[in-house]
C-alpha cells in the first residue's frame, strides 16, 4: 500500500468547503488595531502603571518623597504579597476569597508563639497560612466542593478560630525582634517589599521555568486534557490552594509584625485588593492566562492610585467606589478576552 | 495470522444507561497498518477506541497487545502499553506553546526532583525537529496553540501522540474539521506514519480517505461489527452499503444513495 498515491481529498472538494487560510491568529480582531488592542489589554498593568505613576509625580503632592516611598510600598507589598499567591490559584482556575481571614490568622498565630522566638513563631504563622491552603485544596478537590463556596466556608470558619485563640483582644509583641520584619530597611525599601519583589521574581521563575508552572498553566487551560496527559489534576490543583495560603500566611506575619502586634479583625479588605491587582495584572478569571510579574504591576498600580488618593485627602469612600469602578472595568475586558479566546 | 496482532479485543461490551453502546465486539489491528474504524453516527466508533485508550472501562471483554492479555484502567496504562489516542477534541491546553504541549507530562527537567527546571532548550529543539520530520508547516515550537489553525492543531496533537514512540495509534475523526489541503497533509502523515512500522486505527466518517490510505476497513453499526473488508479488494459502494444496511440488508436504498453522495 505504501505506493498509493498522494490521497485526493475529493469529497470535501465537491462539497464545495472553502480551505481555511494556513496560518490564522484565530478569534482576534483583524490588523493592527486589532495587535494594539491585545498588546494593550495583555500589558494592561504595565500601560497603566506607568499612567498612575506620572500623573502622580507630576500632580500630587508629597508623592515622589522618600518617607512617602518607603511607606507606600510597604503598605502594597503586604497585600501584594497574598496577589502573587492568588495569581498562581487563579492561573489553575481556582479563587480564594477567604485571603483576607487568612492573613489574620496567621498574625495571632504568630503573636502567640512569639514566646517560641520570633524565627519559629514566624514559621508558625506561615505554616497556619498554608494549612488553611491545604484544607481548601482538599475540600476543593477530595470533597468536589465549588471553590468559590468552598474558601468563603473555610473563610468563615477561619475568621471564628482566629477569634477564639485571640481571645477577642489585639495581641502585642514583646519577644525581641518581633518588629523588626515590618521595619528593617535596605535603601528606601523596608523589608515587605523587598519579601514583596523577592517572592514574585521567585514565583515568576517557578511559573515559566519548573515543570510545576507549566502544570499549573495546563490544568487551568484545559484540566481534561491534563489528565489524559497523565498530570495528577487534583494534586497540582491543591498545591496552588497551598500557595495562595502560603503567601497569606506570610503577608499575615509580616503584617504582625510591621504593626508589632496582631489584630484578629484585620483583612476584610484585603481579598478585593488582591483579587483586583491581579486581575489588572493580566490573570484571567477564567483560568490559564495570567503571569506573576503582571500582578507585580498590578499590585504597584492600585498602590499608587490609594496612595495618590490619600494624598490629595479623597475620602474612603470615594476611593472604594474608584476601586470598585476599576476592577468593574478589568473584568469586563477579561469577559470581552475570554469570549475571543473561546470562540478562537 | 494471529501472532501479527498487534492489538485484540475480543468480546468488548459497554453500555450507558440504557444505551447499549458496544455489544460483543472483536476488534483487530495487525501490525504496521491503517484500520479504518467506520459507521454511522452512534454506530460506537468512539467508544470502542475510547476502551482501549483508557478514557472508558469496558463493562466485558478482553484486550491483548501481542497475544498477551493486559488491563486498561486508564490513559497511563494505554500509554504504557504503547497506545496514544488523538481525541477528537485533541486534548490540547491551547493556552500553551506547541513544545509544552508535546511534552506535558513527559518534560525534560534537571535539577532538584521536587522542583524539577525545564530543560527548554531540549524541548524546543527535539520539538522543532519532530515538526519537520512529520513535515508539519508550524513556523516554531514556541507558537501558542490558541493561534493556529484547525490543522495545525490536529498535526500538533498529531506529533504529542507519536512524539514518546507510541506503537498504536487511534484517531478519532482527524480530518472532520479540516479543509482539503490540510487534510490531505493529514492523510499523507497517517500513511507515513504507518510506513514507519507504526499500527493506525482511524476512525472517519470519510470512506474515501480510509480507501485512499487504509489497508482494512472495519464497519459498526449499532454497537455491533458488520465485518472487516480489505481496502484493495472493495470500493466505496461495498464499503457505504455494509455500513448503511449492515449484514442483515434493513434499510432502504435511499439512505445508500444519501450516504454515497455525502461520501
Amino acid at each position: 500500500m505504501a505506493d498509493n498515491p498522494t490521497p485526493e481529498h475529493q469529497s470535501t472538494a465537491e462539497s464545495g468547503l472553502v480551505e481555511e487560510p494556513p496560518q490564522g491568529p484565530a478569534g482576534w480582531p483583524a490588523g493592527r488595531w486589532g495587535n494594539l488592542l491585545q498588546w494593550l489589554i495583555e500589558y494592561r498593568a504595565f500601560v497603566l502603571l506607568g499612567l498612575a505613576l506620572t500623573y502622580a509625580v507630576l500632580f500630587v503632592p508629597f508623592f515622589a518623597t522618600e518617607r512617602n516611598i518607603t511607606q507606600m510600598t510597604t503598605q502594597f507589598s503586604i497585600d501584594g504579597i497574598i496577589s502573587i499567591g492568588l495569581t498562581v490559584l487563579m492561573i489553575a482556575w481556582g479563587i480564594d476569597l477567604g485571603v483576607g481571614a487568612t492573613l489574620a490568622l496567621a498574625g495571632v498565630v504568630f503573636a502567640l508563639s512569639q514566646d517560641l522566638g520570633v524565627p519559629v513563631a514566624a514559621l508558625l504563622g506561615i505554616l497556619a497560612g498554608a494549612g488553611v491552603g491545604l484544607v481548601n485544596g482538599f475540600v476543593v478537590t477530595k470533597m468536589r466542593v465549588n471553590f468559590f463556596i468552598a474558601t468563603l466556608s473555610t473563610m468563615v470558619a477561619v475568621k471564628g478560630l482566629t477569634f477564639i485563640i485571640s481571645d477577642e483582644t489585639t495581641i502585642y509583641g514583646h519577644a525581641e525582634g518581633f518588629g523588626w520584619m515590618g521595619s528593617a530597611k535596605l535603601g528606601i525599601f523596608e523589608f515587605p517589599a523587598l519579601a514583596f519583589f523577592a517572592i514574585g521574581i521567585i514565583t515568576h521563575w517557578i511559573m515559566t521555568q519548573t515543570s510545576l508552572g507549566t502544570y499549573w498553566y495546563a490544568i487551568g487551560g484545559n484540566s481534561d486534557a491534563s489528565h489524559r496527559a497523565g498530570l495528577n489534576v487534583n494534586l497540582i490543583f491543591a498545591l496552588s490552594f497551598v500557595v495562595a495560603g502560603l503567601c497569606s500566611g506570610i503577608a499575615g506575619v509580616l503584617l504582625a509584625s510591621r504593626a508589632v502586634s496582631a489584630n484578629p479583625g484585620v483583612g476584610r479588605d484585603t481579598a478585593l485588593f488582591a483579587i483586583s491587582a491581579t486581575v489588572i495584572g493580566g490573570t484571567s478569571l477564567f483560568g490559564g492566562v495570567g503571569n506573576v510579574l503582571g500582578a507585580v504591576a498590578g499590585v504597584m498600580f492600585l498602590g499608587v492610585v490609594r496612595n495618590s488618593l490619600n494624598l490629595l485627602g479623597v475620602s474612603a469612600y470615594w476611593q472604594w467606589v474608584i476601586q470598585g469602578v476599576i476592577l468593574v472595568s478589568v473584568v469586563v475586558s477579561d469577559v470581552y478576552m475570554n469570549r475571543r479566546r473561546r470562540t478562537a | 495470522m494471529e501472532s501479527n496482532y498487534i492489538v485484540e479485543m475480543k468480546g468488548i461490551s459497554k453500555r450507558f444507561g440504557s444505551v447499549q453502546a458496544l455489544n460483543q465486539v472483536d476488534l483487530e489491528l495487525r501490525e504496521g497498518e491503517i484500520l479504518g474504524l467506520v459507521g454511522d453516527n452512534a454506530a460506537g466508533k468512539s467508544t470502542l477506541m475510547k476502551i482501549l485508550s483508557g478514557a472508558h472501562v469496558a463493562d466485558s471483554g478482553q484486550v491483548l497487545i501481542n497475544g498477551e492479555e493486559v488491563s486498561i484502567r486508564d490513559p497511563r496504562d494505554a500509554r504504557a502499553c504503547g497506545i496514544e489516542m488523538i481525541y477528537q477534541d485533541l486534548a490540547l491546553c491551547n493556552n500553551l506553546d506547541v513544545a509544552r504541549n508535546i511534552f506535558l507530562g513527559r518534560e525534560y527537567t534537571r535539577g532538584l526532583p521536587f522542583l524539577s527546571i525545564l530543560d527548554k532548550k531540549k524541548m524546543y529543539a527535539e520539538s522543532a525537529e519532530l515538526l519537520a520530520r512529520l513535515r508539519i508547516n508550524i513556523s516554531s515550537p514556541r507558537l501558542k496553540v490558541e493561534r493556529m489553525s484547525g490543522g495545525q492543531r490536529q498535526m500538533v496533537a498529531a506529533a504529542k501522540a507519536i512524539a514518546f514512540d507510541a506503537r498504536i495509534l487511534l484517531m478519532d475523526e482527524p480530518t472532520a474539521a479540516l479543509g482539503v489541503r490540510e487534510a490531505n497533509t493529514l492523510l499523507r502523515l497517517i500513511r507515513d506514519l504507518r510506513d514507519s512500522g507504526h499500527s493506525v486505527v482511524l476512525i472517519t466518517q470519510r470512506v474515501p480517505d480510509i480507501l485512499a490510505i487504509g489497508d482494512r476497513v472495519m464497519v459498526l453499526k449499532g454497537g455491533r461489527r458488520q465485518g472487516v473488508l480489505n481496502v484493495s479488494e472493495v470500493g466505496l459502494d461495498d464499503v457505504v452499503e455494509l455500513i448503511v444496511r449492515g449484514r442483515a440488508g434493513a434499510e432502504s436504498e435511499e439512505d445508500a444513495l444519501e450516504y454515497l453522495s455525502f461520501g
